[in-house]
């Protein structure tokens, strides 16, 4: 009976951990291979599909539905009128029998004339072809390509292997070409920078972050960790309050294992990144800017001022965003840095489905089928456009606030926004709005200085430092600078070991919170190992004449260091997966750059796999899987030399 | 005097083959006659220190005056007096717990290392005063080896595992540890069975083997006294006898104390026996006199098996 129930629950845990690697596995290979997956359109339809063997290329054809709204100029009362196609013309007809021309008939599906809002509401067919390149070196003669009701299109090899070339199965409103074929995806994926877009998103800056941030934690904690074990298993003291002490050290160590990291990152947070406060405060180091002039000086601080003769404003959404150069006389009002961007006008479509802001002619973006006046998805009917007045308003990062005249507020989910989202974010940052004396409004960018001068100060008590625009080498690039003010800084910043107390969301203070996560960890399972040697080598050694440092050095801790490594893989594969402690010391997850020195900012894998689980687009998913991998095959990748160490040091004593 | 020693390993080595036949004759009636085994044991002790009755009492090597020992509130030693002569084997003998490992524990401070332990009174080893804050507890555990009642090898070579303690407190030359490592193995009689490999592990050798090792490495620091606690007690008989030919040995440059059970071993291999029973020492004489005519009713119960 006990073996049966031994065996079912043997069999449950190795089935649930077969397929949790196995949905990893399914998953993770698809981002990671299966790289050059076309999206059509949603309303496209293939009308024909072609292989090329020679150029490894598969061609489609397709017809893709484009909705327009053309509004009615004239007055004249529309009561009885009708739309009617003559030849390549779109007429509106009058009750009284008059025509007028309102667009071109020329590959119109279907017109639609509303009265009652004055406008005609127009479908046209698109022809369109994309290029899918077929990376590998399967042979492609006699592979076939068929579609799937579905909407996929999916190739057969010859040997019967299937792949997806495009699906339709998002409902975005666009053909995306990914991934680059000639490129390896693996590669493409471990060596990436990060991306709002799922297929171009890259692992690099996470995997080069955890391992500094493995390497230091690895670094700092194992020689801690066995010293301390030393200490409590081989220097017992006899004196009876040490003991006392001794044995309370020891019964908390025990305790500290079962502590949740996130408190440890609390203490991590306080302790390494903080340095309680001693130093100066977060905001001194967190936060600033750094210029770099020409002459070598480096300033860093907020920036508080910028004076320029000639501003250059760009629209906020690129694409046909355009370059309004200003005259410093003929600001009214600068914005504040962090004013929220509000751009009222009218708003409506054109025939390339742009948002055109009446007033300022702003730039243009794609919304995806969504209605905006009733707030509602339309399924079959995308793109409807209509002219209305309404507020845009970027909330947070998740939606956007579209604010009707008709229908009050309504609420844009980002991920509706296709077309223009990469470049919002940066609108997000950047955008500010800038009064004229005119009384026009311009949206725009912190203004590309040509001349002037900009401002910089610590706080508020230091001195401002004021150089010409001309005199910048290098402005900041998105990295954390920090303040020198009471800090401690040892070695230049160029230097890999360059450190600055209080550390701040570092490499070293991230490292330091993993080493006090693990440490409970490796020092329980050295003092094991340390207790299995046996007592009679002990007493033979300083039965000798050696002293307990010697004793320890040649005796104990070589016949321990097998086990001792044993626990600090364990404790390694504990530290590779904490996201927690990470998230508070202040590890982000959106970075280009990799660690440079300790005190660089990092990116950790955990966290971004956390973070690409949290995105609403569904095949971020994939990717996330797609860093599991990854963050298992470094974790192996760690253990194997942990492995091949002990061995090493395990021979000499056989 | 040069010559006493060989002469009395020559003595030793004439009687052996008498006293190993003796005392077998009697070991199997031992359980039903007491007093036939106390005969046999008080030949064997009298066949073994007949050849070295001749030696002059020889200076005293360690010297115990009125010395007590506790573990925390548990007297383990009741005020010894005992004075072990130098170059000599003195055996000490007594039941279980009686205190006698402690005391030779005491001898090399290796009770410094259990917490609670503690003494009173004086011991002193050639003079120098053995519990002394100055001494030195490493250096005295150079001066005073000890081998244990279980083979303890180090998981090293052959080679390391003799040339660790002078390792530790000298520095030698390659050319000068092969002579010590062979030095110290031929004086524990066991070159012959593994110079041809020395490079390989110890714990590869049977027990007796790894026991003679044990006893190498602590004659390569050429101790002033050599500690047994139970030495053959974890061995077969033939190992035994190669233990107990080599202590016989030694005698002629260390001066041993050897803890053991075996009542027969103290009668073949001691010169003096020390009777020790419930933290007391009950007696102390040649063991000649402690196996033939001991003054003690406890010591005599002890050796004739009424007890213990």
């Amino acid at each position: 009976m006990f073996l049966y129930t031994c065996l079912a629950f043997t069999s449950v845990s190795v089935l649930c951990l077969g397929v949790l690697l196995l949905s990893i596995f399914l998953n993770g290979t698809k981002h990671l291979f299966d790289f050059q997956i076309t999206v059509l359109p949603h309303s496209a339809n293939l009308v024909d599909s072609r292989l090329d063997t020679a150029k490894r290329q598969v061609k489609l054809s397709f017809v893709e539905e484009r909705a327009r709204t053309v509004g009615i100029e004239t007055d004249r009362d529309l009561t009885g009128a009708s739309v009617a196609a003559l030849g390549a013309d779109l007429l509106l007809r009058f009750a009284d029998g008059s025509e007028e021309r309102i667009a071109t008939a020329e590959r119109l599906v279907r017109s639609e004339l509303d009265i009652e809002a004055r406008r005609v509401r127009l479908t046209y067919s698109v022809p369109r072809e994309e290029t899918v390149g077929l990376p590998g070196n399967d042979p492609l003669e006699g592979a076939t390509l068929k579609e799937t009701p579905a909407g996929r299109v999916v190739l057969t090899y010859p040997d019967g292997k299937e792949q997806v070339v495009a699906s339709r199965e998002s409902a975005a409103g666009r053909v995306t070409m990914l991934g680059d074929p000639s490129l390896g995806s693996v590669g493409e994926f471990i060596g990436g920078s990060p991306s709002v877009d799922p297929q171009k998103a890259g692992f690099e800056s996470p995997l080069v972050g955890t391992i500094w941030l493995l390497c230091v934690c690895a670094i700092a904690a194992v020689p801690i960790g066995i010293g301390t074990a030393v200490f409590l298993e081989e220097f017992k003291p006899t004196n009876r309050g040490l003991i006392v002490l001794h044995r309370v050290v020891a019964t908390n160590i025990r305790n500290l294992a079962g502590v949740p990291s996130v408190v440890y990152g609390l203490i991590g947070l306080t302790v390494f990144a903080r340095m309680f406060g001693l130093l100066g405060t977060p905001l001194d180091y967190q936060s600033f800017e750094e210029y770099k002039l020409s002459d070598g000086t480096r300033v860093v601080g907020i920036t508080t001022d910028i004076q320029s003769d000639v501003y250059t404003l760009e629209g906020p959404f690129i694409g046909e965003s355009r370059l309004e150069r200003t005259a410093y006389e003929e600001i009214a009002r600068f914005p504040d840095s962090d004013e929220v961007i509000e751009v009222t006008g009218t708003v409506e479509f054109t025939d390339d489905y742009e948002f055109r802001f009446a007033t300022e002619q702003i730039g243009s973006f794609t919304l995806s089928p969504f209605d905006i006046l009733s707030g509602e998805m339309i399924e079959e009917e995308p793109f409807a456009p209509r002219p209305f007045q309404a507020t845009f308003r970027l909330e947070g990062q998740a939606r956007y606030v579209v604010e009707t005249v008709r229908n009050g507020r309504v609420f844009v989910p980002r991920e509706m926004i296709r077309d223009a989202e990469q470049d919002i974010d940066k609108v997000r940052i950047r955008n500010h709005i800038f009064e004229l004396k005119d009384g026009r409004r311009v949206v725009g960018k912190i203004p590309q200085l040509s001349d002037g001068t900009i401002t910089v100060r610590k706080d508020l008590r230091s001195e401002p430092v004021t150089f010409s625009v001309d005199d910048i080498a290098e402005r900041p690039n998105g990295k954390l600078a920090y303040s020198t003010k009471n800090m401690i800084t040892i070695l230049d910043e160029d230097h890999p070991l360059h450190i600055r107390l209080p550390m701040g969301a570092s490499v070293l203070a991230g490292g330091l919170t993993l080493m006090l996560v693990i440490l409970p960890v490796v020092i329980i399972a050295s003092q094991e190992a340390l207790r299995a040697v046996p007592d009679t080598l002990r007493q033979g050694a300083l039965a000798l004449g050696a002293s307990k440092w010697q004793m320890v050095r040649t005796m104990t801790l070589p016949s321990a260091i097998p086990g001792i490594l044993t626990g600090c893989i364990l404790a390694m594969s504990r530290a590779i997966g904490e996201a927690a402690p990470i998230l508070i010391i202040g590890g982000v997850t959106f970075v280009t750059f990799t660690p440079d020195n300790l005190m660089s900012g990092f990116a950790a894998m955990p966290l971004q796999i956390y973070d690409w689980l949290r995105q609403p687009d569904m095949e971020f998913q994939q990717v996330a899987a797609s860093g599991i991998i990854v963050l298992m095959t470094v974790l192996l990748a760690f253990n194997a030399v942990a492995i091949i160490i002990r061995q090493k040091l395990q021979k000499p004593l056989n | 005097m040069p010559n006493q020693p060989s002469a009395v390993e020559t003595d030793y080595r004439e009687t052996r083959p008498v006293s190993a036949g003796e005392h077998k004759q009697p070991q199997k009636q031992s359980e039903s006659a007491p007093e036939a085994k106390n005969s046999s044991l008080a030949s064997v002790a009298r066949m073994a220190f007949s050849g070295r009755v001749e030696a002059k009492p020889s200076a005293t090597a360690l010297s115990v005056r009125d010395f007590s020992s506790w573990y925390g509130s548990f007297q383990a030693l009741h005020n010894i007096d005992l004075e072990v002569p130098h170059n000599r084997v003195t055996a000490l003998i007594g039941p279980s717990g009686c205190g006698k490992s402690t005391f030779l524990r005491w001898v090399n401070r290796m009770n410094d290392l259990i917490p609670g332990a503690r003494c009173a009174g004086d011991m002193s080893l050639l003079g120098a005063d053995l519990m002394s804050r100055d001494i030195d507890a490493v250096d005295l555990r150079r001066r005073v080896g000890m081998v244990f009642q279980k083979p303890n090898p180090f998981p090293k070579s052959i080679y390391d595992n003799i040339a660790f303690g002078p390792r530790l407190h000298y520095k030698l030359s390659k050319a000068e540890t092969d002579d010590l490592v062979e030095s110290s193995l031929r004086a524990a009689a066991l070159w012959d069975e593994v110079k041809d490999r020395l490079k390989q592990s110890a714990l590869g050798l049977s027990g007796g083997q790894q026991q003679r090792l044990c006893i190498a490495r602590a004659i390569a620091l050429s101790p002033d006294v050599l500690l047994m606690d139970e030495p053959c007690s974890a061995l077969d008989p033939k190992a035994t006898i190669r233990i107990e030919d080599l202590i016989v040995e030694l005698r002629k440059n260390f001066t041993i104390l050897i803890v053991t059970h075996n009542m027969q071993q103290a009668a073949r291999v001691s010169d003096q026996t020390a009777f020790f029973y419930e933290g007391k020492l009950i007696e102390f004489d040649d063991t000649i006199n402690i196996f033939t005519n001991p003054k003690s009713t406890q010591t005599e119960d002890y050796v004739t098996g009424r007890f213990g």
